[in-house]
């Protein structure tokens, strides 16, 4: 392998990187604005068509731009309702520097010992509401039926994994 | 070379980001069934990126074709997810690239730590019939296609090249090179007009491909705005399209955005250039252009004496669009007109004649050269959405 040779432009870098940063600095209190990780979901669970109380939810996400993770959970109540409200987080280099975000989300579903994915998607944007725009989560949890991947999108080529059905509004 | 299809690549390149952190493929391409259909299941590439402290994290995936596919191989690369990949971007002096000419030194550097790989993939005896090779990647991700696609070229390989908002890779002589080698039909550059990434590093940097057509989308979103730069937005843009279709319709597009420059630069039209949306920018620098070149034909001959006097370049085109404009009563007015359409956009609304002075032309050029920056941190302060 050949060793490679460097040339050196540090005028360039300077120049290229300062295109973007300088007038950014200039405003500082528009990065105060929330970024939406995972907007509010909720959902109910069933088996054979029944209510699920007590199931436990377990909500988790991975955020790559600071490579930071979060789990929260809930119970269903009588109703096999669950309910988690929205993550956000801030971030100055997240505003600043371009990139594209990422946030990896699940929602598994436990219990007597069983394991069911729920919920597993990809959120490319930190909008809120931004997972599927112009839906809401509502989902509608059976754990008799098998993992598949859901089309939500055509148009938009998005979808999520899981058992659940995402309800329209 | 039989191109993959729109939705596969586009969505490819957009879920390839999920391989960062695990090797969990589920989700990768499965809004599009021809993935499934004609490619075997992927393995994951790792690469590193950052500066001084880097850091090894899922860069892409390499896949074999199958069916009509077969003898076929894809590579996806991802863009900037995390702050390391952020510190790769700006690493921009020049290394040595693939091939031998001088490329962006960050993206060569992320490169180098996936090269061990491919040469394991191209070299396995199970894929010696490999001869053809789709090369895919968004962003920083679409740099890093560009020099797998040199590398391919290197081993012979036909090879096509689809990007989405790519940076610039390399200089004049990599980019004339590589596009000779694998064609320039075979290279795919998706941008939209106001995606600030698809504009740097700055000159000398240089796109790929170097000749033939590109496929420029209109910016919806105000001016420069990161927003036109996400993924999503390139997948839905081009949901459904075919190449062949895209291309005439960017062709047509710039066809048509130059002859509309042509005629507002002759007209009195006072309505507000926003109507451009993304490409208001676009339109005033083609409008510049027109000046410059219309300038130089016409008072071009003295510009030698300025070098020996110590001027830059933007006092170069200061002092030449000046003196043109004093000598043409045209070039005055077309200068005035872009200078008019320059303060609408800025908010600035004016009534009556505009005045083309130094002062006014060193405006008119800053801005332009500066706007890059200046709209992304317009965009940045609107609510985003």
């Amino acid at each position: 392998m050949n060793p490679s040779k460097m040339i050196q432009r540090p005028s360039l870098a300077l120049l290229s990187v300062l295109a973007f940063l300088l007038p950014l600095m200039a405003s500082a209190m528009t990065f105060a604005k929330p970024l939406t990780l995972f907007s509010a979901i909720d959902g109910r669970v069933t088996r054979a068509g029944q209510p699920v109380a007590g199931a436990r939810i377990e909500r988790s996400y991975l955020w790559h731009w600071k490579d930071r993770r979060g789990k929260d959970e809930a119970l269903t109540d009588s109703r096999g309702r669950f309910h988690f409200d929205p993550v956000t987080d801030s971030s100055f280099t997240a505003r600043l520097v371009p990139h594209e975000p990422l946030v990896q989300q699940t929602l598994v579903i436990r219990l007597d010992g069983q394991e069911y994915l729920a919920w597993k998607y990809s959120k490319h944007n930190y909008a809120d509401g931004g997972e599927f725009p112009g839906r809401a989560l509502h989902l509608e949890c059976e754990l008799d039926d098998p993992e598949s991947y859901h089309l939500v999108d055509e148009r938009a080529k998005l979808g999520y994994q899981g058992i659940c059905r995402l309800l329209h509004d | 070379m039989n191109p993959l299809s729109t939705d596969v690549v586009s969505v490819l390149a957009r879920d390839v980001y999920d391989v960062r952190r695990s090797d969990d493929m589920s989700l990768l391409g499965a809004s599009v069934g021809e993935w499934r259909e004609s490619f075997n299941s992927p393995s994951r590439l790792t690469g590193s990126s950052g500066a001084l402290l880097r850091s090894t994290t899922g860069f892409g995936v390499i896949a074999t074709g199958k069916g009509y596919r077969q003898g076929e191989a894809l590579v996806t690369l991802r863009g900037t997810a995390s702050l390391a990949d952020g510190v790769t971007d700006a690493h921009c002096g020049l290394h040595i690239g693939p091939s031998g000419s001088p490329v962006h030194a960050g993206f060569n550097q992320t490169f180098r730590s996936l090269k061990g790989q491919l040469d394991d993939f191209f070299g396995h005896a199970g894929n010696r019939g490999i001869r053809r090779v789709h090369c895919i990647g968004h962003s920083l991700g679409g740099g890093l296609a560009t020099l797998v696609a040199d590398y391919c070229g290197e081993r012979g390989l036909a090879t096509a090249l689809y990007t989405f908002g790519s940076p610039r890779v390399g200089l004049f002589p990599f980019s004339s090179s590589l596009t000779r080698r694998i064609g320039q039909e075979n290279i795919y550059r998706v941008y939209h007009s106001n995606d600030p990434v698809s504009m740097v590093p700055l000159f000398p940097f240089q796109h790929v491909p170097a000749t033939g057509q590109v496929i420029i989308l209109p910016g919806n979103h105000t001016a420069y705005d990161f927003a036109s730069h996400a993924m999503q937005n390139y997948v839905t843009d081009l949901s459904g399209g075919h190449w062949r279709a895209l291309r005439g319709a960017a062709s047509n597009w710039l066809e048509r955005m130059d002859r509309e420059v042509s005629r507002w630069l002759a007209s009195s039209d006072r309505s507000s250039l926003g109507r451009y949306a993304g490409s208001a920018f676009w339109f005033l620098s083609l409008a510049l252009l027109h000046v410059i070149k219309l300038s130089l034909e016409l008072f071009g001959a003295g510009l030698q004496t300025l070098v020996t006097m110590g001027f830059t370049l933007l006092d170069t085109l200061v002092w030449l669009l000046q003196r043109a404009a004093r000598l043409s009563a045209e070039i005055g007015g077309y200068l005035g007109r872009i200078l008019a359409g320059l303060l609408s956009l800025t908010g600035r609304v004016v009534s009556g004649a505009v005045q083309v002075t130094a002062a006014a032309l060193r405006f008119i050029l800053q801005f332009l050269f500066t706007s890059l920056a200046t709209q992304v941190h317009r965009a940045l302060s609107r609510v985003h959405s």
